[in-house]
């Protein structure tokens, strides 16, 4: 008897417990449902979506200036790239130039993309030298010059001139 | 072996009181498994959707505000400052004029010029160089001495259009300079609006700033 009647209080307990289980799930389905139900009819995407399609409305409305402006940059790169690939042979050819006293002459010279090479004349021998050393103070790691080459040098006894050819190239 | 009706019979009144809980919570599970579980991958994605949007939104913002910033009348001198840099054609006109300048403040006369002409127009770049842009072969023949020759290039090389020299030969009193000027044909492009607009950077303002140092027309 004693034991009918704890099976019987286990059984009422189990009872209720599922009962009460019963309740949760319904409880959770119910505020589950609401909250999705509340999130499904959030119309944030469609308000995104139209100032989503506004906005393009806007840029397509300008669209030519989007196109100058595109072309612009397109071509301020192209006049980058000139500028950065060019080199400044006006100053290489005065700096080559500059130790040059006022009794040499420049016979020839001639610029390639990566040397220039000079033929000067003068009846002073000291002049020529004074002309090498300035350009051989350029011609460093950090100067305008990565080699600097005696390709001739002449005697004319005739006139009487020193003739000297050099080559220097660019960094 | 399934159960006869009279086991089922029992079964369900021995068990009586937990069908309807039972029942309830089965009932939950299916709505939760089917209708819920679905929903809510659905929010998520939606959910998803939505930061991707604000972020198109945000970056065509951006480009609208860009657009709309730029100046027009800066926009349309700028344009046509470095299509003077850059001609889209070979125009030369406007070589033979610079030139003129050049040798004008460099104090040189011009004696020969040549032009390695081919097709006037022609959508298609035919001598590129290394900076992509098309380019053509300018020949002349200046009087005056190293010195002027060199104030010549410096002079050719602070204009508009750009120029580069390729080769120069000199004597005594004159020289042969061959120079390359540059042009690059006007391509069309079709904007979209999630295309990626950027002011002017810093980089791109200083190119601006030296080509308006080279160019005559203020």
């Amino acid at each position: 008897m004693v034991q009918r009647r704890k099976q019987g209080e286990t059984s009422e307990r189990l009872r209720i417990l599922s009962i009460r289980l019963a309740y949760i799930f319904v409880a959770l389905t119910i505020v589950i449902s609401v909250v999705f139900f509340i999130l499904s009819r959030d119309s944030t995407a469609a308000t995104l979506q139209a100032q989503q399609n506004q906005t393009e409305t806007a840029i397509m409305l300008l669209k030519d200036k989007a196109s100058s402006i595109f072309l612009l940059k397109k071509r301020i790169a192209l006049a980058s790239s000139i500028l950065k690939s060019r080199k400044n042979y006006d100053v290489l050819l005065s700096s080559t130039l500059s130790g040059l006293g006022a009794d040499t002459r420049v016979d020839t010279y001639s610029i390639t993309s990566k040397t220039i090479s000079v033929t000067a004349s003068s009846s002073n021998l000291s002049s020529l030298n004074s002309w090498l050393d300035t350009l051989k103070t350029q011609t460093n790691p950090k100067g305008l010059f990565s080699k600097l080459s005696i390709d001739n040098f002449i005697l004319d006894t005739k006139s009487g001139l020193y003739s000297l050819s050099i080559t220097v190239t660019f960094l | 072996m399934m159960p006869n009706q009279t086991t089922l019979r029992i079964l369900l009144y021995k068990y009586r009181d937990f069908l309807f809980p039972v029942g309830t919570i089965v009932v939950c599970l299916l709505i939760m498994v089917v209708i819920l579980i679905p929903e809510g991958v659905n929010i998520v994605n939606q959910e998803n959707n939505v930061q991707v949007l604000r972020n198109d939104i945000a970056s065509l913002q951006t480009n609208l505000s860009v657009i709309e910033k730029y100046d027009t009348s800066q926009l349309h001198l700028n344009t046509s400052r470095v299509n003077r840099a850059v001609p889209t054609s070979k125009d030369f006109g406007v070589v033979i004029d610079t030139l003129q300048r050049a040798a004008n403040a460099s104090n040189v006369a011009l004696s020969d010029y040549t032009f390695q002409v081919g097709d006037l127009a022609d959508t298609r770049p035919q001598v590129k160089s290394s900076t992509n842009a098309s380019t053509f072969l300018v020949s002349v023949v200046l009087l005056g001495d190293a010195k002027s020759v060199a104030a010549f290039l410096r002079s050719v090389e602070h204009q508009l259009p750009l120029a580069d020299v390729s080769d120069v030969k000199g004597t005594i009193q004159s020289a042969g300079v061959t120079l390359l000027f540059y042009y690059q044909p006007q391509t069309s492009v079709t904007v979209q609006a999630t295309d990626n607009f950027t002011s002017l950077t810093p980089s791109e303002q200083s190119t601006l700033s030296t080509l308006a140092t080279y160019d005559t027309i203020k």
